[in-house]
């Protein structure tokens, strides 16, 4: 393997870029036309433009990714997260090319990807799952047949789908109805297959997911825990690993449950299995994500391995250049994902131009992002600008230096999420430990609030703002100078902001 | 320059005079200034004998009235809505409810496409409710009516795109309650 084409875009492109060069590989990358600056695309040693800013007419084009990787001589293609990562169809095309997939083989993919036929695989290897149907029930009578059967509330989801799309809480039957409706128009836009299964949705449980990584030599291993309760509406904000409900014993339970699931489905390269986690340490299987995840630093940060490097050594036939013995946490990590959103909105999408940036760094950082100054969050992407991670040698002190560096990050032109991960871990909640993956949606409420102008910095605001009208005033602009964001593009956000009008619903998933 | 900063409740009012190698801002009910130094948008902010970094950008342009716009700052992780306004001709600021009466545009507030109308032409709606779902930066959002009252036109179909301030629904008053 000597070149690998990127098929994907933004921090995750960046990361297997990076991976190429430690390697000694050559990284390609295709790009969308909104793409073509952006820093993975100058980093690569060549890219491949493959149409309109939409993903639909570039990163999804699975035909014109394998084109562009035969014309610049690729032997590889690297899916990222998202996008086409999933797509067993777009695997097997890869294969037929004569090219390598950087991930589980197709029929793997299959056996996992599809959440009904995943929870009967593991029904039979005896894998614990949530209450629910195996069958993609389909009819809204035996939805209501089981919801009457394990009681209120239940949790419709997507049977092709994952990162919250498709998916709906009903709490009573007279909310049935219109949310299948809903679940099912979702997951036909979001993966042409309107099939949806009902679970019992279980409340006051954790989201704790193994990473496993398995060779084409029968090798399996679980290289620990995440934990990744702390979300809103199925996306993941912040992640850890380890994780605090996990000692060794439940640590290596869930390990072989899911080493146990690679070998049932014929799992081969990097995958997740999720689990919920109840009060009393007992999981249950939720399902497998069959691609690299999000979250990964976490896991590399407290076992030393580099998971995109293994992946690529994997997927060229290596074996594994390690044992299930040798894999032991050090440390903890915590990662925040810094989203063009406005916390204290809602998390209403918040796109916008960076009119300046400077990371943060210094012991224990790391920073995963593609973000340059003058760069555009576009509409067309996830919201995803930067992962946040800090590496401690205890929580405590990954803690208190992913403060430092939330607090040190500036980034000029657009809100993120930023206030809300330094209210979180400043609370005694995240310091205890306290939370569940309801947590964000009940904490909001108070929360929310003391986001905006809820610090002791009022006057120091005040005066940046005004030096800064002053500037531009005495200059004769209002838009070029001071790094403001075109008005156009500003005014409506503005306008969001006030409006009340509008509220965020189903957020569509980043792959985690 | 004199300035009133608005954020959230407080009224801050300010006097922004150049210096050598920055500004100085003084701040009504404090003795010492502020200094500002740097270029922005990043500005090193010293006040009470301590310095903290602070980002500007500009959200909405002047408006009329001696309104110069609003910003958000970004001070220490924590971000600031500040609304600028001449302390001569405070006006009111931009924004205001819609009246409660007469026929009300509800406009895309950013630029998206159509996934759903919820509530088709002669729909009679109370506030808060549904009318248009909009797709944006992966996110379907729902746009609600801010107020009760009668769809009294759909201007946008499922599918199509809509830019930013485009009208996507204009409500008419409620139904007579007879």
């Amino acid at each position: 393997m000597r070149r690998i084409l990127i098929a994907n875009r933004g921090e995750i492109a960046l990361r297997v870029v990076r991976a190429c060069r430690d390697l000694g590989l050559s990284p390609v990358m295709v790009c969308s036309e909104a793409d073509r600056g952006s820093l993975p695309v100058r980093l690569a040693d060549a890219a491949v433009p493959i149409g309109e800013a939409p993903a639909s007419a570039s990163y999804l084009d699975g035909a014109a990714i394998i084109e562009a990787a035969l014309r610049t001589g690729a032997d590889a293609i690297h899916p990222g997260y998202g996008f086409l990562a999933e797509n067993a169809d777009f695997a097997e095309a890869v294969a037929r090319a004569g090219l390598v997939f950087i991930g589980p083989p197709p029929a793997a993919m299959r056996a996992v990807g599809d959440k009904v036929e995943a929870r009967r695989l593991m029904e039979e290897c005896g894998v614990p799952i949530v209450p629910g149907l195996t069958d993609r029930a389909a009819d809204a009578g035996t939805i209501a047949a089981f919801a009457r059967r394990a009681g209120y509330p239940i949790l419709l989801k997507a049977a092709a789908g994952g990162g919250g799309k498709g998916m709906r809480v009903v709490r009573a039957p007279g909310e049935l109805a219109a949310a299948l409706r809903g679940a099912r128009s979702e997951a036909k836009a979001a993966f042409g297959d309107d099939g949806v299964y009902a679970e019992k949705l279980l409340e006051g449980v954790r989201h704790v997911e193994i990473q496993l990584i398995a060779d084409a030599h029968g090798n399996a291993v679980s290289l620990g825990e995440r934990e990744c309760s702390l979300q809103r509406r199925h996306q993941k904000l912040i992640e850890e690993s380890p994780s605090m409900a996990v000692d060794a014993a439940l640590r290596a339970r869930m390990g072989a449950l899911a080493v146990q699931v690679a070998r049932a489905s014929g799992y081969q390269n990097a995958g997740t299995v999720e689990f919920l986690l109840d009060g009393a340490g007992r999981p249950y299987f939720m399902e497998v994500n069959a691609r690299l995840q999000v979250e990964h630093p976490v896991t590399e940060m407290v076992t030393g391995l580099d998971l995109v490097r293994a992946q690529i050594e994997v997927a060229a036939g290596a074996p594994l250049p390690f044992r299930q013995d040798e894999i032991s946490p050090r440390g903890w990590a915590i990662e925040c994902r810094i989203l063009a959103e406005d916390p204290a909105n809602g998390f209403r999408p918040h796109p916008g131009r960076i009119t300046a940036l400077r990371l943060p760094a210094g012991p224990g950082i790391r920073v995963d992002t593609a973000l340059q100054p003058g760069d555009e969050v576009s509409l067309h992407y996830d919201a995803l600008v930067a992962k946040l991670v800090a590496w401690g040698a205890d929580r405590d002190e990954a803690a208190r230096r992913m403060l430092r560096a939330l607090r040190e990050f500036q980034i000029a032109g657009i809100r993120t999420t930023i206030p809300f991960h330094i209210e979180v871990l400043e609370g005694d909640d995240f310091r205890a430990g306290r939370f569940d993956i309801a947590w964000v949606d009940r904490a909001m409420p108070a929360l929310g609030p003391r986001l905006e102008a809820g610090g002791d910095a009022a006057e120091t605001a005040a005066v940046a703002a005004a030096v800064a009208a002053y500037e531009e005033a005495r200059r004769g602009t209002t838009s070029a100078a001071e790094g403001a964001a075109p008005a156009a593009a500003a005014s409506p956000w503005v306008m969001a902001g006030r409006r009340a009008q509008m509220r965020g619903r189903w957020p569509r998933g980043p792959w985690a | 320059m004199k300035v009133i900063a608005r954020i959230g409740e407080r009224e801050i009012v300010l006097e922004i005079a150049r210096t050598e190698g920055g500004h100085a801002v003084a701040i009504a009910g404090r003795d010492v200034p502020a200094l500002a130094r740097g270029a922005g948008p990043f500005r090193t902010i010293a006040l009470d004998g301590r310095a903290a970094e602070a980002s500007a950008w500009r959200t909405s342009r002047p408006g009329l009235a001696g309104d110069h716009g609003t910003w958000d700052v970004l001070v220490g992780g924590r971000i600031y809505a500040v609304r600028l306004a001449d302390p001569l001709r405070p006006g009111e600021g931009a924004g205001g409810a819609v009246a409660a009466g007469g026929p009300a545009e509800i406009r895309a507030v950013m630029p998206g496409k159509v996934v759903a109308i919820l509530a088709p032409e002669g729909r009679e709606v109370q506030a808060g409710e549904g009318l248009v779902v909009v797709e944006a930066m992966k996110m379907e959002n729902e746009i609600a009516a801010p107020r009760a009252g009668r769809v009294a036109a759909v201007k946008v179909r499922p599918g199509e795109a809509v830019e930013a301030g485009a009208v996507l629904v204009v409500l008419g008053p409620p139904a007579e309650e007879t």
